[in-house]
């Protein structure tokens, strides 16, 4: 079963928190097609958030096709997001860890990491589009 | 809301029944003893007041320190079944459970006044039932402090301190407060009522007697007033005897010689057989003032937002 | 029942002042609303309305369909938790508990236990014993239990641990999961409303401002930052909570009610913090201030 945490500090809305985390937990194996996920009421209670904030994550992960909620008995997994195998995710985590050790100790602040990767994103992005 | 008030106020009931028990007992034993004595030493000297009530000042002294229980009552259960809960907030907390402020506030004043009443008429079934060897002998019932602690009128005065109380709290919101106007008022009304209104229920009964001869009223009567007269006008300041009774000798003489020139001992007083028509009357003065001062209560409370 | 509270220009006069007044809006059934405002805006005294233990002097006010009253039918569907949480101190939470089961029409007195036990509140204990926060889940629990449609809170968490206060907003999320429950909340901590409330109803000067599904808030509120220069069009377009001028640049606080046509205006993002700040800063609201409890869309 996953638990879920919440970063006032992010800028993401809490849903989108929400969604990421159950998105990261089935690339990297730790929810598998046919899990349940916590009923709202159990991650209202251990969040202290509001109600519609853990329904409107489970939707758009519904609409998304990930999961599936069944009346009466909770939402489970359907199948995992597109996207590459949990060893390869793990391997790309500890490379983006070494990365980011390197930016800190050339002296960039988490701030600037993150606009910086936001930045890189973003070019990818348009070049994609014009590509 | 029995369960309720039950919950809230059983020290208080249990802490009045004990008190009552205690106090019946006392009273069965004691007035049962002075009964007795009084029948057998009927017509005896040793009847004196003194002699019979020796060993039993203590009990002489309980019944009438109950002149103070209306005002206990009244401060004590009514100035706190609604003021403390003003106080307190916790009426919020019953209001906003499910009960309407009509149905609380009626609820609250009829159990107190029933449960003063039942104390009440308990304690001065007792008081009147144990003071009647006292009214046959040192005392006349009909005056000043022994009128106020048997009969009817007790059960008046509770229900009237119960009433202030209520209202009080009421309109202070606030126990002590409360508490001290009910004390002021209630002190105040009673010495009020007993000193100027009590004498003039019923226009006293004049009696002009000479000045030998008898002048005591028979037992139970309430004497008012007691002057020296003369052809009708009442005397006041030094009396100097008439010319023709300086030469007398003794008081006795004195009082002959000027009752012949038309002195007279003028006594108003209230009969015996008027004891229960003024104890109904003021018992109806102290309960109509009840009746009053719960109307305000209700409609002070009503037209208040919570 | 869609809407669980609409008021229309109520208000509450003491004396020759106005506690509160103007005030309307829609709240629909199921959400958890934040009341916001300075101490003295209002907040208490919309709330006593609310619950029927005060009569507006002007204006109407519904709430779960029924119009507040001190009649036993509309208690039952109205919980209030007043802001100093009283309670009986010589009693035990199994007292409230029977005495909450004796007065109420309907009454869970299993589900109000089995809150209790779980937060390992012991049910006989003498309420004066306890924390403050252990009182409050008492007094909570008291209100949950009747069943109401509409439940009213005066600022319950203000006196409490940041430990307790996250336990009692568990608890209250927990109660409204099912969708069957709408709450108004008091509050002045931002952390909270922005955790556990999806609607926002925000009093200046004692008259709403704004009232709204918090998601709409966040998503049309936006600070403008340009060099110096008239704002008249933006202030035609969008309502300008907030104007600040420094010698080289403006900043505008405002809520965008369209799109933003100008791109010579930066537009951040503004925290709900800030956004509270800039309605309560307003001495004198705009005519125009948003009052829509949902914009279409």
């Amino acid at each position: 079963m996953i638990t879920f945490h919440l970063s006032t500090r992010s800028n993401v809305p809490p849903y989108v928190q929400l969604v990421e985390q159950v998105r990261q937990a089935l690339l990297n194996g730790t929810l598998q097609p046919g899990d349940r996920l916590p009923t709202v009421k159990d991650v209202v209670g251990s969040l202290a958030i509001n109600p519609n904030t853990v329904l409107k994550a489970y939707r758009d992960l519904e609409r998304e096709g990930l999961v599936e909620g069944r009346q009466g008995v909770g939402t489970f997994v359907l199948r995992r997001p597109d996207g590459p195998p949990p060893n390869e995710q793990a391997a790309l985590r500890r490379s983006l860890a070494s990365w980011i050790a390197k930016a800190q100790r050339a002296g960039l602040a988490d701030a600037d990491i993150e606009s910086m990767v936001r930045t890189v994103l973003r070019t990818a992005a348009s070049e994609e589009a014009i590509a | 809301m029995s369960w309720l008030l039950w919950r809230q106020h059983r020290l208080q009931v249990a802490i009045a029944a004990a008190l009552l028990a205690a106090f019946g007992l006392a009273a069965w034993i004691t007035g049962d003893h002075l009964a007795s004595n009084l029948r057998a030493c009927q017509g005896d000297a040793t009847c004196g007041g003194f002699n019979l009530f020796r060993g039993y000042n203590w009990m002489v002294t309980l019944v009438d320190v109950t002149v103070l229980v209306p005002l206990l009552i009244g401060v004590f259960w009514g100035a706190t079944i609604v003021g403390r809960e003003l106080e307190a907030g916790t009426a919020i907390l019953t209001w906003t459970q499910s009960v309407t402020r009509r149905h609380w506030l009626r609820t609250k004043v009829l159990t107190l006044f029933v449960f003063a009443a039942a104390c009440s008429g308990g304690l001065t079934a007792l008081t009147t039932w144990w003071s009647r060897t006292r009214n046959a002998t040192v005392q006349s019932r009909f005056g000043g402090f022994p009128f106020d602690i048997q009969g009817v009128v007790p059960i008046g005065y509770t229900l009237f301190a119960a009433a202030l109380g209520l209202a009080a709290g009421v309109l202070w919101r606030r126990t002590l407060p409360a508490m001290a106007t009910t004390v002021g008022v209630f002190i105040a009304l009673r010495l009020i009522v007993d000193s100027f209104a009590r004498p003039h229920y019923l226009a006293p009964v004049t009696w002009l007697t000479p000045l030998v001869g008898p002048d005591a009223l028979p037992q139970g009567s309430w004497q008012i007033s007691n002057e020296l007269s003369r052809h009708g006008q009442v005397l006041t300041g030094p009396i100097s005897p008439p010319a023709g009774c300086a030469g007398a000798g003794s008081r006795s003489a004195m009082d002959t010689c000027m009752s012949a020139h038309g002195y007279r001992m003028k006594i108003t007083y209230q009969p015996a057989s008027r004891f229960w028509t003024f104890q109904w009357i003021e018992f109806g003065i102290f309960a109509g003032l009840a009746v009053i001062l719960v109307a305000v209560a209700v409609v002070v409370l009503r037209r208040h937002d919570a | 029942m869609s809407t669980a509270i609409r008021t229309e220009s109520l208000g509450k006069r003491f004396g020759a002042k106005w506690a509160l007044r103007e005030c309307s809006f829609d709240l629909p059934a199921g959400r958890i609303c934040g009341l916001v405002g300075a101490n003295g805006a209002g907040k208490t005294t919309l709330l006593r309305m609310l619950a029927g233990l005060s009569r507006p002097s002007t204006g109407l006010a519904e709430v779960a369909t029924r119009t507040p009253a001190d009649d036993a039918e509309f208690l039952a569907e109205v919980g209030y938790l007043a802001q100093e949480i009283p309670l009986y101190r010589r009693w035990t939470a199994a007292d409230h508990l029977r005495m909450g089961a004796q007065l109420n029409p309907r009454w869970d007195d299993q589900a109000g236990r089995d809150r209790l036990r779980s937060l390992r509140i012991p049910l006989d204990q003498r309420i004066g014993t306890m924390s403050g926060g252990q009182r409050a889940q008492v007094g909570l629990a008291l209100a949950l239990a009747k069943r109401p449609r509409v439940l009213l809170l005066d600022e319950p968490v203000a006196a409490l641990d940041p430990l307790a206060r996250r336990e009692f907003l568990s608890t209250l999320g927990e109660a409204a999961a099912d969708g069957e429950l709408t709450v108004i909340l008091s509050s002045h901590l931002v952390t909270d409303l922005e955790r556990v409330c999806d609607h926002l109803v925000v009093l200046a000067d004692s008259r709403t401002v704004l009232a709204e599904d918090l998601d709409e808030v966040l998503s049309t509120h936006r600070l403008l930052t340009a060099p110096r220069r008239d704002t008249a069009a933006v202030e035609r377009m969008h309502t300008v909570l907030r104007i600040e001028r420094t010698q080289r640049q403006v900043n505008l606080w405002v809520r965008l009610n369209g799109p933003l046509h100008d791109p010579t205006w930066e537009a951040t993002e503004l925290s709900l913090e800030e956004i509270m700040l800039a309605y309560l800063g307003m001495t004198q609201p705009r005519p125009e201030a948003h009052v829509l409890s949902e914009v279409a869309g």
